[in-house]
């Protein structure tokens, strides 16, 4: 019982850090119709900004200034580079992504270097912040939920209740009519990628804190986050909330689950299948969003949520 | 970090001019090596041995392999500082955890003519290499080359896959276990144990030597749980520190370094998980600091280096190292052992070409970095000392070094001589021809 409940707690604290980028993934997605492949480097900027940040300011300082800067640098990318190829149609934005994303990685390699860097939440972050199901809950990790909620409640206060907010969501599915009413619809899509690109670094500065800062990060979470707004479906906030949290939870619970493969299914008894059957549960837990993944797009290609086919 | 790029280039860069003054020098060994045929009397003239050394330099066990790197370079300039024939030179390269690199790598430093290869990185790694060189010392006869193994313990290189050009400066995961499960053997109050361990060869290997030997030590002794997981790649373990506290363990053992060890701890204290950590890496490379204050009488580990009781050339070694890096320490002895054994059996011979020193290596009893080694002449596995170590507060007596820049350091609760290590013997070697 111990164990589900912590896997559960484990799995929800996990889910908020997915959601906090898929969030800015899926919402990029909706207003520019583009998959923005470099929104895991932007994570990883944002965590290597806040750990540079840290030591010039102290963790608060980088906590507000990392995604600041890198929601201003998304500004950038967007007036200066995508809103360029946006003529020339999806597949060259997608590509301009694609190659954004190694360029980013390779960039931090030659500035913060190849390996982890120290990065750490402060003393103030350390210790127990409750204590539940037999195992003591850290403040950082409250921390990093705190976050994640507010954020969410600040971009949903924004889109849903906002004027600005108002004329994104218009944006979103008429945009000639609002440019036409006389709103720069440039202006609104340079917005709204910085948003997402401050999202994801906010997620950078605590989940770089809270992980592990090193260039590798972008990869291994970028990887999951597509996962989760495929899953949620391309454009869904809402969608984008519940499959991270299904990721999380799953890719949590199934660490706990101490059968062997053999043990769900009797069929791999057999002498042919020895190996495979012995395969524990918790050893599938790493690749079982993917598999979720290829699934939904079997089964239900626009996800939970989402309103076009990915 | 960059400082270590810079230094890892400057170093090939630097490189170059020592290896032309080497190739001058190589013939002057030849030169030399002619003269002391004819006058046996007469030493070698000055030989350099030339080691190409692969780590992984980037990626998830970086500082392991800068560890690695810097331990060797102190080492090689504390030798040679005292040596006034033999003289070592090692160029550091990055095999970036990858099996491929490193083959990529050991192809073009073969073609430089480097003889000796040590490093690797992983298990998984030094299998690629020891097969690449096994296949090149087969096709070119006359121009071997012989990999010194001074990490990977994965215990099938002596025994399964033994190679003759393989030597071993290491004890490997069985002596290490043999060596731990004895002294937690002694501990009464262990009763349930729980491994975790990297999901590969190595892992797997403790995994099972730890069930073996404990079973055999006590009977009383559960183990609760055994769990691997993707090695390297676990950002948050706190699933599995939930899975372990479900299970009453009082005592963990795994094989896990650089990030699984650190990440591991990490989340262990996070949740104020109350059990001993017997690891066979926890002295180094960030596990200590993971652990702080939390970590006495609960961080504990099998191992080859004893801060506490360092003979002058280990001191010199030490302070080379640490005047060099000093938040970071020395956390095994078998880059030492194997610059020490390589010298001497380089004397011994009056040589320094492989296939001289591998005869010399074999069977060689050498002064060792805390007390005899001997290098088994019929697997080419070490038998060296072993230590038993607690995570303590300096106290300077027991504990007489902080590492990683704490006030906490490591107390040796055990001291397993070399010949109470001895494993069984299970390799068949395929000889060289004689001549």
């Amino acid at each position: 019982m111990d164990v589900l409940g912590s896997s559960l707690l484990n799995g929800v604290t996990y889910g908020f850090l997915l959601f906090m980028l898929a969030s800015g993934l899926t919402l990029i997605f909706s207003l520019m119709g583009i998959m923005n492949f470099a929104h895991a480097s932007l994570y990883m900027l944002g965590a290597y900004a806040g750990f540079t940040l840290s030591h010039l300011l102290g963790f608060w300082g980088a906590v507000i200034l990392a995604p600041v800067l890198v929601g201003a640098g998304g500004c950038l990318i967007e007036r200066w580079f995508l809103r360029g190829l946006h003529a020339r149609g999806h597949v060259a934005e997608l590509l301009f992504t694609f190659g954004l994303a190694f360029l980013i990685e390779e960039s931090v390699k030659l500035v913060w270097g190849s390996g982890a860097v120290e990065f750490r939440f402060p003393p103030a972050l350390e210790g127990r912040l409750f204590y539940a199901f037999g195992a003591a809950y850290p403040i950082h990790k409250g921390f990093m939920v705190l976050v994640a909620v507010l954020s969410l409640l600040c971009l949903y206060a924004l889109i849903g209740y906002t004027r600005i907010g108002l004329i994104v969501r218009a944006a979103l599915t008429h945009p000639k009519m609002v440019e036409n009413l006389g709103h720069d619809t440039g202006m609104i899509f340079m917005g709204v990628f910085g948003l997402g690109s401050a999202l994801a670094a906010l997620a950078g500065v605590v989940g770089g804190a809270a992980l592990a800062t090193e260039p590798s990060m972008a990869a291994q979470l970028g990887t999951i986050v597509f996962v989760v707004v495929v899953i949620g479906g391309l454009g869904s906030i809402k969608g984008a909330f519940l499959a991270a949290m299904l990721v999380g939870l799953l890719q949590t619970m199934l660490i706990a689950v101490d059968l062997r493969l053999v043990q769900v299914l009797p069929l791999l008894a057999s002498k042919s299948f020895e190996v495979l059957g012995q395969v524990k549960i918790s050893q599938l837990a790493p690749i079982v969003p993917y598999a979720l993944m290829v699934g939904m797009l079997l089964a239900r290609p626009r996800g939970l949520f989402g309103t076009r086919d990915a | 970090m960059n400082r270590i790029l810079r230094s890892v280039f400057g170093e090939q860069r630097a490189d170059l001019a020592p290896q032309q003054r080497g190739r001058s020098n190589s013939t002057l060994a030849c030169f030399g090596l002619a003269l002391a045929l004819l006058q046996p009397q007469l030493s070698i003239a000055q030989g350099i041995i030339r080691i190409a050394q692969l780590e992984p330099l980037s990626g998830p066990f970086q500082t392991q392999g800068e560890a690695n790197v810097w331990t060797l370079q102190a080492a090689v300039e504390e030798f040679n500082a005292r040596s006034k024939d033999v003289k070592f030179e090692v160029t550091p390269y990055d095999a970036k955890g990858n099996a491929q690199e490193a083959l990529n790598i050991f192809r073009q430093a073969t073609e430089r003519g480097i003889q000796y290869f040590a490093g690797g990185g992983s298990s998984a790694i030094v299998s690629g290499l020891l097969e690449a060189v096994n296949t090149y010392n087969e096709r070119n006869p006359g121009k071997e080359v012989l990999y010194l193994n001074h990490q990977a313990i994965d215990p099938d290189f002596t025994e399964a896959r033994c190679s003759y050009w393989h030597f071993r400066f290491d004890p490997h995961v069985f002596m290490r276990m043999a060596a731990l499960t004895t002294f937690i053997a002694r501990d009464t109050s262990v009763k349930k144990v729980y491994l975790i361990n990297q999901d590969y060869s190595f892992g797997q290997q403790v995994e099972a030597s730890a069930k073996r030997y404990l079973s055999a030590a006590r009977q009383d002794i559960a183990v609760v749980g055994e769990e691997r997981h993707p090695i390297g790649r676990i950002k948050d373990f706190a699933p599995y520190i939930a899975k372990i506290k479900a299970t009453g363990a009082d005592t963990v053992i795994t094989g896990n370094f650089g990030p699984d060890l650190v990440l591991l701890i990490k989340a262990a204290k996070d949740a104020e998980l109350n059990v001993k950590f017997y690891t066979y890496y926890g002295n180094a490379l960030g596990a200590p600091t993971a652990i702080g204050e939390a970590g006495v009488g609960h961080l504990r580990l099998v191992g080859t280096w004893e801060t506490n009781a360092m003979p002058p050339r280990i001191r010199a070694i030490y302070d080379l190292f640490k005047a060099k890096h000093p938040k970071n320490d020395i956390f095994h002895a078998g880059v030492i052992e194997m610059v020490g054994m390589v010298g001497d059996a380089a004397r011994k011979a009056a040589s320094t070409e492989p296939k001289k020193i591998a005869v010399a290596l074999e069977g060689l009893k050498s002064a060792g970095a805390f007390g005899e080694v001997e290098m088994r002449a019929s697997d080419h596995q070490i038998l060296a000392p072993l230590f038993i170590q607690s995570f303590a507060p300096v106290d300077g007596n027991q504990v007489k070094f902080g590492v990683e820049g704490l006030k906490f350091g490591f107390r040796t609760d055990a001291t397993i001589r070399a010949r109470e290590t001895v494993p069984a013997m299970n390799c068949q070697m395929k000889r060289p021809a004689a001549g």
